[in-house]
Order: structure tokens, then sequence, then C-alpha cells
């Protein structure tokens, strides 16, 4: 029963915060783009502007709900609803701090910074439940009945069935280096072994980026949006909270994307000076979250600068580069690290 | 031959006699009935009492959260694939069609084959499906087709159908092997081995000795070779081991012919499809 209720806790801690955290990262993201634009940026509300985020989700909350009559009704109300749910399960196995046996007690045992730790498959479940998202936006399109909105959907559609190709791929160099898909393990073999992913697997690395800014359909690869082309894709016909749903999906999965980065090649929570597992307690596991959590906001910071650097693809040239470019580099970065793997342990 | 029991074979007639009637029901009909709406609602209250009906003649796992999973996961797969052929637009059905492998997937999750589940959800409900819901969006884009509206022969469609499932499930409930309850506490490396491995058929065969397939089978379909890392010999059989390590172990060894044998299928399709879709350069138009 106290599991249970650990577990309820968590989960609530893990919503309310990643919620709040998006409410925020928009205030970032604005003050990003101001900064790019040699702008000021929102100043208006609070000191520096730190209470727009709250106006602007009460604002979200009390616009008028339009549902035009043309629409597919079913499916135009699920859709932001699978947004959403497909964005925050993905967290159920992303760990937050250091998991083990070696964590700060609590009542009877140590804590898992993760909400379902010792997951084996850890990352395969990230991968499915990503393919899911793609529901969302293709169902927001086609429920429409708008041709703008169908074509923003087809193109995602076929974008992200395209990347998730390469996305999987890249990663295997990884789970080949460390033997196990738990993301746990992979950070522990990187604290282990002092070195960090991205020196290992350069190309996996880079491959595995450039896929999450597709997936997460920022920009350069935000053709399902790309408002000059397609008014607002497939959000179009969406209004109020329907519409800041798929507004807080999309930064749910830069949250996700950001930690799945930092986790597989920047080393998670290592610290350079704390990869002894004996050194327990709350003073080290702090000092671990922090450092996993300062890696990932500056991952996010790097995911909003480059919005401001370059410009949208177009889109065949976006096909060309995920299955003409991108998965050859992948299957070769896999043989590769295998051949030499092979060799290396004899 | 004939261990089944009074009781499980009411039930099984009462799964396909409620099943049958309930999808006839809820068929898209050419001749709309008095009040459609009631019809289809009593074909779906028909299709959940069948599926209820189904589960019962199972057992279900142990602890009372996976019992309370089980039976959301096993009554949403069946009543899902009800809707998904009854649907009138294709669009809903490959949604009822996500469901069903959703569920699906949720069953093997709790048979304790994870791999399983992420790879079905993956490739069905990510890819697939997706590649389904493009198409019917593509050539639908003025209005539906009579043929995707309306079921074309119900009443011989569901009386088919359900004659099929009630031999299914009678073969299923005589076979002592295949018993619900023996299948419980079944690890996902139990049900490999008991499928006849790949070796066993190369060695019926009885090649010669210097014959390569003989070779290839001498040197590397030793149980002994060299497991993962994260494989443990030494736990004791109850205890489960990592999942994907030993399923890796077990298409590495005891499977490793079937799977080859797969990997040159698919490697072949794929150079089928890419000779397939290329246009021919010079050549004749297609």
């Amino acid at each position: 029963m106290l599991e249970i209720l650990g577990l309820l806790i968590k989960i609530s801690l893990v919503v309310g915060i990643t919620q709040g955290a998006v409410a925020y990262l928009i205030l970032v993201e604005r003050k990003i783009a101001a900064f790019a634009q040699d702008r000021i940026g929102p100043n208006r509300v609070g000191p520096l502007g730190l209470l727009q985020p709250i106006v602007d989700g009460v604002k979200m909350f009390l616009k008028e709900d339009v549902t035009p009559g043309y629409v597919n009704k079913p499916i135009f109300i699920l859709a932001p609803f699978l947004t959403i749910v497909t964005a925050m399960i993905g967290f159920a196995v992303v760990p937050f701090g250091p998991v083990g046996p070696n964590g700060p007690v609590l009542m009877d045992g140590p804590i898992q910074f993760q909400i379902a730790p010792g997951i084996d498959i850890g990352i395969l479940y990230i991968f499915a439940v990503g393919s899911l998202a793609v529901y969302g936006i293709i169902l927001a399109g086609y429920a429409s009945n708008n041709k703008y909105s169908f074509l923003g959907g087809l193109r995602s559609s076929a974008q992200l069935i395209s990347y998730e190709i390469p996305m999987g791929m890249s990663i295997l160099g990884m789970v080949l280096l460390v033997g196990s898909l738990d993301l746990n393990a992979i950070v522990e073999w990187q604290d282990k072994h002092h070195v960090w992913g991205i020196v290992v697997q350069p190309l996996g690395f880079f491959i595995f980026l450039i896929c999450a800014f597709a997936e997460t359909n920022r920009l350069p690869f935000d053709l399902p949006e790309s408002e000059q082309e397609l008014v607002g894709g497939f959000h179009t016909e969406y209004s109020s909270m329907k519409f800041g749903m798929f507004f807080l999906g999309e930064y749910l999965h830069v949250i996700t994307v950001s930690y799945l980065v930092v986790i597989l090649f920047l080393g998670g929570w290592d610290v350079p000076f704390l990869t002894d597992s004996s050194q327990t307690g709350w003073l080290f596991a702090l000092i671990k979250i922090s450092a996993l959590l300062g890696k990932v906001l500056l991952m996010i910071v790097f995911v909003m600068w480059i919005r401001w650097t370059l410009p949208r693809f177009r889109y065949d040239r976006l096909m060309e580069l995920a299955w003409k470019r991108m998965i050859p580099l992948a299957i070769a970065n896999m043989v590769v690290t295998a051949t030499v793997l092979q060799l290396v342990r004899g | 031959m004939f261990e089944i029991q009074p009781l499980q074979l009411t039930q099984c007639l009462l799964t396909c006699l409620f099943g049958g009637l309930g999808t006839y029901m809820m068929m898209p009909h050419r001749r709309y009935f008095a009040n459609p709406g009631l019809v289809f609602a009593i074909g779906l209250g028909l299709v959940v009492l069948a599926a209820s009906h189904l589960l019962m003649l199972g057992g279900s796992p142990v602890p009372i959260v996976s019992k309370v999973f089980f039976n959301i996961f096993a009554i949403f797969s069946v009543v899902a694939s009800a809707l998904m052929i009854t649907a009138r637009d294709p669009v809903h059905s490959a949604l009822w069609f996500a469901v069903v492998v959703l569920s699906t997937s949720g069953l093997f999750l709790l048979a304790g084959a994870g791999f399983l589940a992420a790879g079905t959800v993956i490739v069905y409900a990510g890819a697939i499906i997706v590649t389904f819901l493009f198409v019917i969006m593509l050539a639908q884009s003025e209005g539906k087709a009579v043929y995707d509206r309306l079921a074309r022969q119900p009443a011989q469609a569901s009386l088919t159908g359900f004659i099929l499932i009630w031999c299914l499930l009678i073969v299923i409930l005589t076979n002592p092997g295949n018993n619900f309850e023996s299948n419980q506490s079944s690890e996902p490396v139990e049900v490999s081995t008991r499928l006849t491995p790949a070796k066993d058929l190369v060695r019926m065969r009885k090649f010669p000795v210097n014959h390569p397939v003989s070779r290839v089978m001498n040197q590397n379909l030793t149980t002994e070779l060299a497991l993962p890392e994260t494989f443990d010999a030494t736990l004791p059989p109850g205890v489960p081991q990592p999942h994907v390590a030993g399923l890796g172990a077990a298409m590495y060894t005891t499977h490793l012919i079937s799977s080859e044998l797969v990997g040159a299928i698919l490697f072949v399709a794929l150079a089928g499809a890419v000779v397939i879709a290329t246009p021919r350069v010079g050549g004749k138009p297609a």
C-alpha cells in the first residue's frame, strides 16, 4: 500500500513540475527570441516579466473554445488529449536523479528518482510512446476538415515516421557499448568508464540530436506548422485550451528529448569528483540531481537557440535528409561500432 | 481427447452466440433498421457480454493489480476489434485497430514480454497504422465509397467468423498443453523453448560432417556459446532473467538459424521493394 502511495506521490510530482516547467519554458523561449532579435521581450507582468506565464495560462483557459461546425467532432476533441497523454507517459522511465541501491534513505528503503525503476526495456518504451505522438497531429489535421490543417497533418506523419528510423538506429551504438537498454545502466556505464557518450559515439550523438529536433517539430523541422505556407498547420482550427494542449505537448517533448540526450550522450548525473558509488545521502543525491537538471536546462536553451539560427527546411530536402543521409550514416555507425567492439573484446 | 467441462462448453457457445449476434447488429447494414443507434448499442452490449464470457473461460493473473489490468486490456482488445470491423468510417476503423494493438501489447507486458510489447507498439501502432491512416486520408479525399461504408453480407460474415472462433476455442480448451491455467507462470524464454528449435529440424536432415550447415551448427549452436554479460545463468529457474538479454540469448543460440532465415527473407523483400519502386531510367514507361 505504501509503495502505491509513494508511486502516486512521484507521479503527481513529475506531472506537476513538468507542467509548471513548461509554462516557464515558454517565457524562456520568448526571452531568447527577444534577445536574438534585439528586443526586450515580455517585461510588464511582475519583475522581469516573471508572472507572464501565469497570465498566459489564465488567458488560455478563459478564451472562448470554438469548435467549428464542419469538423469531425469526436476526433477533433480526441486529438489534443492524445498529444498530452503521449507526451506525459514517456516520463515514467526517465530517471530524474540517481537510481540504485545507494540512494538517500527515507522510511525503509532508498529513494529512486524515477517513477518506474528497473525497467529492462527503458529506452524502447520511450520510443514506443514517442511513436504514438504522431496520432495527435495527424488526427488534428484530419478532423479539422481544412486543407491547410490536413496538409500539415500529412507532412507531420511522413516526417515523424521517417525520422524515427535514424533516431532508433543512432542509439544502437550506445546500447551495444553498454549492453543494456536501461537508461540507468547507460548512465552508470558512463560514470564507471569516466567518459561521456558523446566522446565514444560522436556520430550517434549528432544523428540523435538532428532527429530529436525533427521528432519534436522544432525549427528547422517545424513543417507540420509552417505558418507562412499552412496558416497554422495542424492546429489552425484549435482555440483556447485545446490549442494550449498542443503547445504543452510540444514543450513536454522538448523536455523528454533533452533528458534523453543528456542521459545517453552527456553523462546523465555524472559529476567528475563524485564517481564513488558508496557516496550516498541527501547531499550527494542533490548534487547529482542538480547536475542532471543543469545539463538538461542547457540542452533546452540550445534547442531554443537553434530556432533563431537556422531557417526552415524545404519539404523534399527534409525527407532527403532523413532517408539519404541520416539512415545510411546511422547504419554505418552501428556496423563500425559493432565491428570495433568485437575486435576489442576479442 | 474430450476433457472439456460442460460449463466451459456452455460458455464457449454463449461467447460465440452473443459475439456473433452482437457483431451482426453492429455492422453497417445496407437497409436501415427503424432505430440504428439502439440496434448498435444492443450489439455493443452483446459483444461486451461475449468478451466477459471469454474472460471467464481462462484464468487471469493472481495479484489484484495485474488482474484488474488484465481484465481491462482483455475486454478492450476484444470490444475494440469488434468496433474496428463494424465502424462506418475507415479512419475510425484504423483508430480502433490502434486500440486493439495497444491493449494487446498491454497483455504482452502483463505476461512479462516487455520487448515484444514495445516492438508491437513501435512497429504496428507507430508506423503501420499511421501509414494506413495516411493512405485512407489521401485516397478518400472526395467522400467515402459505398463499399467502404456498408457491409456486403453481414449475416454470412458473422456466422462464418464465429463458427471459426468456436472451433478455435474448442481446440484450445481440449488441448491440455495449451490450457490457460498451465500457461500462467511461463517465462518468455520457456515459451521460446516450447517451439521446435531450428537446429533440431536441421539435425533431423542428417547432413554429412563436412557440410557447411553442420559445421555452422557444431560451432555456433551449442548452448555454451558466450551469453551476454547481463544474462545470469546462476539464477534459479523461477526468478525472471533480465528480459532482453534472455530473449537475445535465446534468439542467437537456440534459434540462430530461424533468426538468420528471417533476416535473409526481410533483406530479399527490401531489395525487391527497391527494385519495384525505382523508376526505370531509359526503359519503357510503366
